[in-house]
């Protein structure tokens, strides 16, 4: 008797099976995420379904995810989507789709803070291999893992999720994806501090000017082209996250696609979102997630995203050494990749400092080339750490 | 610094690399890596230099 109702209760028995009770935390960090998507709006269209699926997946035997050796739901959308990168690719067309890059052919040096900004992705990586084989992870595992979670500084998810995917980093995939997205949903938050920190109160009432000119279509429509095909010669592991980008772009700037874009930047963008973001939250399996790595991903991830705003600020103001019109610096914080999040950031901290500065076009630009910049790096990491590794 | 030598040598093949301790394979990433994306980045902006002269001129001609 005893037995059968064990057997018919087995989810209440569960939690006292080994280290099954981690299940518990793993439903509070839900429950979290959950909290901040909805009551403070971090996010909310993929920290829910994050928070969400990371319940699902942990409640006992996790049935969404495999049961009697037959693919759950959440893993048949993990292998349709993340195991093969589909996802990060398809968000990637959307983005470009979303993406104008006017202000970018108005200001064209601004592409450069869009490399700057990349510093922190290497420099993290750098100290997260030095301080990885600490924690028992060394040689080829300590570069994979270093380059993953470098890439969290992008503040741009889906090239982070690829990079993370491309080295089959499966059981990081969580910590990995919710440090990236979750510091995405933070820039408000992370950018203004470092950005004070770096600049003086003089130097954040730098004015810029702005022409105000329309860019021919033919520059509009060549311009995907030709970033395709000269990331596709230098970069080629950079191919399908820049021909994504710029496939979603072309569609938007062809002027003959109207629909297909208008579908782009919606309906696929949200349908994409949804089932990445509960995929996602379905690899925050308690096993995996609670141990010290996930507190380093986490910490490094952090420390790439402050370290990328302070590239941006710091090379804007190396710049204004021999510069006679000097750049606003903070614009350089903008040349991450969370769009168009960072742009907005450093518009409103201008205007605090001064209510009749607009910097919002300049800093557009050096955040377009952030996802520029991004993604390049992204390519690049791979393409190096790939000839150590293989 | 192994780095440095392996750099030096004109040849230098992955054997090489893979050779290097941990750090400094990891110096070759942050230095590769850096210099790839402001290389590429800088062809970027030349490509929109190039198409801006060319639409300036086609705009004169018009």
């Amino acid at each position: 008797m005893i037995e059968v109702l064990k057997e018919i209760f087995n989810g209440f028995t569960f939690f006292g099976q080994g280290d099954n009770w981690k299940a518990l935390i793993m439903y509070v960090i839900g429950g979290i995420l959950i909290y901040l998507a909805i009551k403070k709006e971090y996010e909310p269209s993929l920290l829910l379904p994050i928070g969400f699926g990371a319940i699902l997946v942990n409640l006992p035997w996790a049935i969404v995810w495999e049961s009697e050796n037959t693919s759950g739901f959440l893993k048949v959308l993990y292998d349709a989507g993340i195991a093969n990168e589909l996802f990060p690719i398809l968000i990637f067309i959307a983005i470009g789709a979303m993406i104008d890059f006017s202000p970018l052919f108005k200001n064209p040096y601004m592409i450069f803070f869009g490399a700057a900004a990349q510093f922190g992705i290497f420099v993290t990586f750098f100290v997260t291999l030095i301080v990885l084989p600490m924690v028992g992870i060394t040689g080829t595992d300590a570069l994979k893992l270093a380059s993953a979670v470098g890439i969290i500084g992008a503040a741009d998810g889906p090239t982070t999720l690829y990079v993370a995917n491309h080295f089959q980093l499966t059981q990081y995939i969580g910590p990995i994806s919710v440090a990236a997205y979750s510091y995405m949903s933070l820039v408000p938050i992370i950018q203004p501090p470092v950005i004070k920190l770096l600049t003086t109160k003089k130097e954040r009432r730098i004015r810029m000017e702005y022409r105000e000119e329309p860019v021919p279509k033919v520059i509009k429509i060549l311009f995907p082209i030709l970033v395709t095909v000269i990331a596709g010669i230098i970069v080629p592991m950079s191919v399908p996250l820049v021909g994504s980008l710029m496939f979603g772009n072309l569609i938007r700037e062809c002027g003959v696609l109207e629909r297909l874009s208008e579908t782009a930047q919606n309906a696929l963008a949200n349908l994409v979102t949804l089932l990445l973001g509960i995929t996602i939250g379905a690899t925050m399996q308690a096993s995996q997630f609670i141990n010290p790595v996930t507190g380093l991903i986490l910490l490094f991830g952090l420390f790439a995203f402050i370290f990328d705003t302070a590239g941006g600020v710091l090379f804007a103001k190396f710049l204004n050494l021999f510069l006679k019109r000097k750049i606003n610096p903070m614009i350089g914080a903008a040349g991450i990749s969370a769009f168009p999040m960072s742009a907005r950031v450093i518009q409103k901290m201008a205007k605090e400092e001064d209510p009749t500065n607009f910097v919002l076009m300049q800093s557009i630009s050096a955040n377009v080339a952030g996802q520029l910049g991004s993604i390049v790096a992204g390519g690049f990491v791979i393409a190096l750490v790939n000839m150590l590794v293989s | 610094m192994k780095f440095l030598h392996v750099l030096a040598d004109a040849g230098f093949s992955a054997e090489s690399l893979r050779s290097m301790a941990l750090w400094e394979q990891g110096l070759f990433v942050v230095i590769g890596g850096l210099i790839g994306v402001f290389l590429v980045l800088l062809l970027f902006f030349f490509t929109i230099r190039l198409m801006e002269r060319l639409g300036s001129r086609k705009k004169k001609s018009e």
